[in-house]
């Protein structure tokens, strides 16, 4: 019996967790990943760029010793407009080939508990450029929008 | 030990034979923690576990000695097997660089203006032409060019002899050189990256890609230039 209420409990807190997403902000706007994609949160360390990278590549960073690119999302996603300089945060997350990459995003909001009906997916035809990275629109509480990438492609499309 | 056996890494029979090192090795247990509760920072019995994983997956080694009412050490052993070479410290525009020591010939002050061979930037350097490539230009750095000294690395690769123009020399360093990640592997020109005092990181330059590169682009110049 206590067997079955604790295999509840963990079928329950596994199906939460696809649908908890972490929710930043970008030149003003805001975002969010599935939370279980961010490996960590972290302030960034100094940036050293790398001569002749692509542009969506900030450069390198050495978190705990640990050597990471650094990925600008605004690249990646087209967003024009500045971030806040010495500011922001590093999202941890896995790239092309597993490899731990770094996003630089403006600042990290809040875990965002999203229901199935809370997300839209987004309809094919925006580009097939946008559809890799963007996972669906967020309503939470059916008001307003914010826009779920997926946090593997966007780092591997920032490697591009 | 009693966690130990809460833990169900050990009997009770076990648990009363281990020896004093055997007791002791079993604070890098995962999840054995000799506090009851968890506070911000301990309690999970991670630490010492990371530890141990991290030291050994370099091939190091950790010893811990400890005596009731004296202390406790731990030995870290770590092999020397880590890429540590001497290198050059640079300044290019406001990038620091790292040139490994094996393929620098010499370093000069470049005093006198270069002359011009073929539309490439060229030295006498006692009765040989040694070919000239600003980094700057090459790795399209801006900024802080400095106050118009400039220095030259003389790097030697093989048979081949290319003079790097820098703004700034520093001087020499031992350096760990760590791997750039595979998605910076189309990034020609830097064979990893060491990290300095300050956290900061400096790129190692691949001096052998760089001086091919620049061999190269000279040769198609040349040959555009004798079809042309």
């Amino acid at each position: 019996m206590a067997k079955l209420a604790l295999q509840t409990i963990e079928e329950e807190s596994r199906r939460d967790e696809g649908n908890e997403f972490l929710s930043f902000s970008l030149a003003g706007e805001s975002y969010a990943v599935p939370l279980a994609s961010v490996l960590e949160i972290v302030v960034p360390p100094p940036l050293t760029e790398v001569p002749r990278a692509p542009k969506a590549i900030l450069g390198v960073a050495s978190v705990r010793g640990r050597l990471l690119t650094v990925v600008d999302l605004r690249v990646v996603l087209g967003v024009e407009g500045e971030s806040p300089p010495n500011k922001g945060r590093l999202l941890l997350g896995r790239g092309p080939e597993d490899e731990l990459m770094a996003a630089r995003v403006d600042e990290v909001d809040q875990v965002l508990r999203l229901p199935d009906d809370q997300v839209e997916q987004v309809a094919l035809g925006l580009g097939a450029d946008s559809t890799e990275v963007v996972r669906g629109i967020g309503r939470p509480g059916h008001s307003s929008s914010i826009v779920l990438l997926d946090l593997g492609a966007a780092l591997s499309r920032g490697t591009r | 030990m009693q966690k130990a056996v809460e833990l169900g890494s050990l009997s009770t029979s076990e648990a009363d034979q281990l020896s004093h090192g055997e007791a002791l090795a079993l604070m890098f247990l995962p999840g054995l923690s000799t506090k009851s509760g968890i506070t911000e920072l301990s309690g999970r019995g991670v630490g010492m576990d990371v530890v141990k994983t991290n030291i050994s997956r370099i091939g190091g080694v950790i010893d811990v000695h400890s005596e009731l009412g004296i202390g406790t050490k731990i030995t870290i052993t770590l092999p020397v097997t880590l890429a540590i070479v001497r290198a050059l410290l640079v300044r290019v525009g406001s990038q620091v660089f790292a040139v490994p020591f094996a393929s620098v010939a010499e370093v000069l002050i470049l005093e006198t203006r270069p002359r011009i061979v073929e539309g490439k930037e060229v030295l006498s350097l006692r009765g040989t032409t040694l070919a000239l490539c600003r980094l700057s230009q090459l790795l399209r750095i801006e900024g802080n060019p400095s106050s118009g000294k400039k220095f030259v690395v003389v790097a030697q690769v093989g048979e081949r002899r290319l003079g790097l123009v820098v703004d700034e020399i520093f001087g020499q360093k031992d350096v760990v050189i760590k791997a750039l990640g595979r998605s910076l592997a189309k990034v020609k020109g830097f064979s990893g990256a060491t990290e300095f005092d300050d956290q900061r990181v400096g790129l190692v330059l691949d001096v052998a890609a760089i001086v091919e590169e620049v061999w190269s682009s000279t040769e198609s110049r040349t040959k555009a230039l004798s079809y042309g």
